[in-house]
């Protein structure tokens, strides 16, 4: 996707070129300009360039301690229904038990759940505490994959990958047929009852674009999510600190989708 | 030399059928479609346009200012202030009418509640361990390593 959009500029940007050496000089880079820019209306009537922002977010794990804020600022936030199916973001709650010695494992048993996403919050594990080798919580989100399998397979063009770094559906043009839901290899988006579209994380993008956090973002007590902006990214912006100083993975790097979104201190168990 | 009369329907059906595809390519076609890429590209502004739940922060400090220092002194300063109050978006445009919820207890143990899952350098308790009462009898949710006052305590609620 990516490869073919920059060839598509360079070989404008070539033909913009000649047309300049036939037309006044000035006409060329307003040509170039002109690529890169687009503006629209924001949710407060201010201009917003979306080829001036790539928007990420990063997810440390280390931090995360499974209060569920951000699946409720979610669901309140974007209209997702409040039953226990449909999510735009959830948590896991990882646990992996001690082995016994005799089986010669150097791990037991993993267990993975997450009640209602964990919009109530998590109770302890069911396992009994001196039973458990590690325990941790996953915040799960939309990838933001470089390669998006959802956008590929949509055959009306109504879900894309936007300039900024967005996936987005497109719900006037949606017409429901769910081959992106099934595409997703991380289980990210879901049919809407209500809308009959298919709906997913939009980062939050009527908040982004007014220069807001997305609304998981707002409401994370310990910073577990750093959202950010790689196009203008200050000294001490906690993205870059991130970006520099931890060792983050992808989740299914074998899918080759490379996914955006990274997670600091993952666990191999985590899928 | 003449045409023969088979060349002559193939060019017209040829004809009528890439005709037929351009207009229906122009109807079908939904205005901004390919403007940034395979999509409509207004929908970026539609999605834009979204109305907001959360405020965000940085709102509640013009109105609040003195709960705004004392939080941020606090060991909740990296809290936000709408994850314990729920959504205030309608609040901020009509703080008279639209009131804001003020959590109890079982909010503080939603997120301090000792569980082997959570890291190690968080602070939980084991409330069956942890002095009895309500959490705000004896912590001040906006800056929770102070005891409330006493008078203040009691007048609340
Ligand atoms: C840890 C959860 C928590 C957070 C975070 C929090 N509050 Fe509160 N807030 C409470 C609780 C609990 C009460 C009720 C206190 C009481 O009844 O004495 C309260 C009460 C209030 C009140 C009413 C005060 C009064 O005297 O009646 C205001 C105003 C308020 N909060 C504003 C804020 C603002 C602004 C922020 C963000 C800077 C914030 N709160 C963050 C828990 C929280
Ligand atoms: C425009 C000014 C204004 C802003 C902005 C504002 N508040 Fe308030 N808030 C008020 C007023 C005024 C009251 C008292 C309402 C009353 O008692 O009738 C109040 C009361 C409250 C209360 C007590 C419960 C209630 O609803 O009466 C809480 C909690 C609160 N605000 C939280 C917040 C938070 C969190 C924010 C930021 C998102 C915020 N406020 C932003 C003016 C504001
Ligand atoms: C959204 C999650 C959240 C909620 C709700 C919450 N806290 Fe906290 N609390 C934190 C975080 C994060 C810290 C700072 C990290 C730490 O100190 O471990 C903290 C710190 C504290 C501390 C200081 C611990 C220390 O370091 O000595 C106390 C005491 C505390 N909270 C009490 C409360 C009380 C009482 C309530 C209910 C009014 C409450 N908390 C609600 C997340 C929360
Ligand atoms: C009767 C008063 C009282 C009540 C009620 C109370 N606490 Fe405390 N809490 C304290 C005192 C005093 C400390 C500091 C001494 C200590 O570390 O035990 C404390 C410490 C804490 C700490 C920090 C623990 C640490 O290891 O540093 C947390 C977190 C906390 N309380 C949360 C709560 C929550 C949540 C509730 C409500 C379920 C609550 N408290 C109810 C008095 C109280």
């Amino acid at each position: 996707m990516k490869q073919t959009k920059t060839n598509r500029r360079e070989a404008l940007k070539k033909l913009a070129g000649l047309a300049g050496a036939v037309a006044v000089a000035p006409k060329t880079t307003g040509a170039e300009e002109a690529l890169r820019r687009y503006l629209f209306k924001n949710g407060v009537g201010e201009d917003y360039d979306p080829f001036d922002h790539k928007w990420l977010m990063v997810i440390d794990i280390e931090r995360c301690i499974g209060c569920g804020m951000c699946v409720r600022a979610c669901k309140a936030e974007n209209e997702v229904p409040r039953d226990p199916l449909h999510f735009r973001t959830w948590v896991e709650q990882y646990t992996i038990k001690k082995a016994d010695v005799a089986t010669g494992r150097i791990e037991g048993e993993t267990i993975v759940r997450s009640p209602n996403g964990g919009y109530d919050g998590f109770p302890p594990p069911e396992v009994p505490e001196e039973e458990i080798l590690r325990s941790f919580f996953v915040p799960k989100l939309c990838n933001l994959c470089h390669h998006s399998p959802c956008s590929q397979v949509c055959p009306v063009g109504a879900t894309f990958d936007t300039p900024d770094g967005a996936v987005l559906v497109d719900y006037e043009y949606c017409m429901g047929c769910g081959f992106c839901v099934q595409a997703c290899p991380y289980g990210c988006r879901y049919m809407h009852p209500e809308r009959h579209t298919a709906d997913k994380c939009t980062l939050c993008y009527h908040r982004i674009t007014r220069g807001l956090k997305p609304a998981c973002v707002e409401v994370c007590p310990t910073q577990a999510r750093i959202f950010g902006d790689l196009k203008h990214l200050g000294p001490d912006d906690p993205l870059r600190t991130f970006i520099e100083t931890k060792k983050a993975q992808s989740l299914k790097p074998h899918l080759g989708t490379e996914p955006r979104v990274l997670y600091a201190g993952l666990d191999k168990e985590v899928r | 030399m003449k045409v023969p009369p088979q060349i002559v329907r193939l060019l017209i059906v040829t004809v009528v059928l890439v005709g037929s595809y351009f207009v229906a390519k122009s109807l079908l076609t939904p205005p901004t479609f390919g403007e940034l890429g395979w999509y409509r590209a207004a929908a970026l502004e539609e999605l834009a346009q979204h109305k907001l739940t959360y405020a965000g922060k940085q709102e509640c400090e013009v109105c609040h200012d003195d709960i705004w220092q004392m939080f941020h002194a606090g060991k909740h300063q990296t809290l936000s202030c709408e994850g314990c109050h729920g959504p205030a978006m309608r609040h901020v445009d009509d703080p008279e009418n639209e009131h804001l919820l003020k959590p109890g207890s079982d909010q503080c143990l939603r997120c301090h509640q000792q569980n082997p899952s959570r890291p190690d350098w968080y602070t939980q308790i084991d409330p069956e361990e942890h002095l009895e009462g309500e959490c705000i009898e004896c912590h001040i949710p906006h800056n929770p390593t102070e005891m409330p006052e006493e008078e203040e305590a009691s007048s609340e609620q």
